[in-house]
């Protein structure tokens, strides 16, 4: 199946690309062999996870507090047009559909026409 | 301790068992992004982002492909999404730049820097990482198109153009 699968998609190769492809190949594994890597010590990964998992916790508490003052902004906001300006609340309400439909549509073509 | 205990230690928060699969997968990491990107420096500076960026969402992580694939699927999109960021323009005088290093490494270990790894370097990046993905480490275009977010049509004429591209800028060499 799998084989059956590969000769399907290695249809359009003929003899001149594959021995392009073999080159491509040969230079790639000359890469793999000959270019020098070195792997830090067990410690300096310790040390790098450490510090990430530091950073990380440092954005998760910016982030949340973040949100909830955004969230509590937004929503005395839209309690206080609710029971003081109706109008303005439904005005609002229409404008962030209109936003949200438009901002889907956008993505929705820039990724048709990136692919 | 096997990868598979590996995972399961690391995503209930051991960071011992994250920094044990990062030594254990770093060498093959560092040297697919150096194929990919062609530059020394940058593969290093992507493999730490994504070491970082794989401790975010490990999670995420199913087991349904082996960890080093998830990882460099992490990192191609890491390197494709700094590369949209830069928006560097892509003439063939900057890319002879962006592979100069690599190529003196090569050669200072008396091995030969081959004309189709130049011709590979002055491709657009989208093009080469499937190519790389394809021909050296035989993932298939549907896989392909799962690690770069694309439909496996859009990989298979990407390889095939890019080898025409290779071919073509070989004879012009030759």
């Amino acid at each position: 199946m799998d084989k059956q699968k590969e000769g399907m998609e290695n249809d359009y190769i003929d003899e001149s690309l594959l021995t392009i492809i073999k080159e491509i190949e040969g230079g790639l594994e000359s890469v793999e062999q000959h270019a020098p890597v070195y792997t830090p010590n067990f410690e300096w990964f310790e040390n790098m996870v450490a510090e990430k998992k530091k950073q990380l916790r440092k954005k998760l508490i910016f982030d949340v507090s973040i949100f909830s003052i955004v969230a509590l902004l937004v929503l005395s906001t839209v309690l206080f047009t609710l029971y003081n300006i109706p109008t303005i609340f439904f005005a609002l309400q229409g404008l962030a559909v209109i936003f949200l439909i438009g901002y889907f549509s956008l993505r929705l073509i820039k990724q048709v026409k990136e692919t | 301790m096997e990868e598979g205990e590996l995972i399961k230690s690391a995503k209930s928060g051991d960071n011992r068992a994250f920094a044990m699969l990062f030594q254990l997968n770093y060498s093959f990491l560092v040297k697919y992004l150096m194929k990919v990107t062609m530059n020394p420096d940058t593969a290093e500076e992507l493999a730490q982002e994504t070491m970082a960026r794989c401790m975010e969402k490990i999670h995420l992580y199913q087991g349904k492909s082996k960890f080093s694939s998830w990882l460099i699927s992490i990192a191609t999109n890491l390197y494709i999404d700094q590369q949209r960021k830069k928006k560097r323009e892509k003439n063939w005088q900057q890319q002879e730049e962006i592979y100069r290093k690599l190529k003196w490494q090569i050669k200072s270990r008396n091995e030969e820097w081959t004309d189709a790894l130049s011709a590979l370097g002055k491709l657009a990046d989208d093009v080469r990482i499937p190519i790389i993905l394809k021909h050296y480490y035989g993932y298939s275009y549907d896989e392909i198109g799962e690690m770069m977010k694309l439909s496996s049509g859009t990989i298979k004429s990407r390889v095939h153009n890019g080898i025409l591209g290779v071919r073509k800028e070989l004879r012009l060499n030759g």
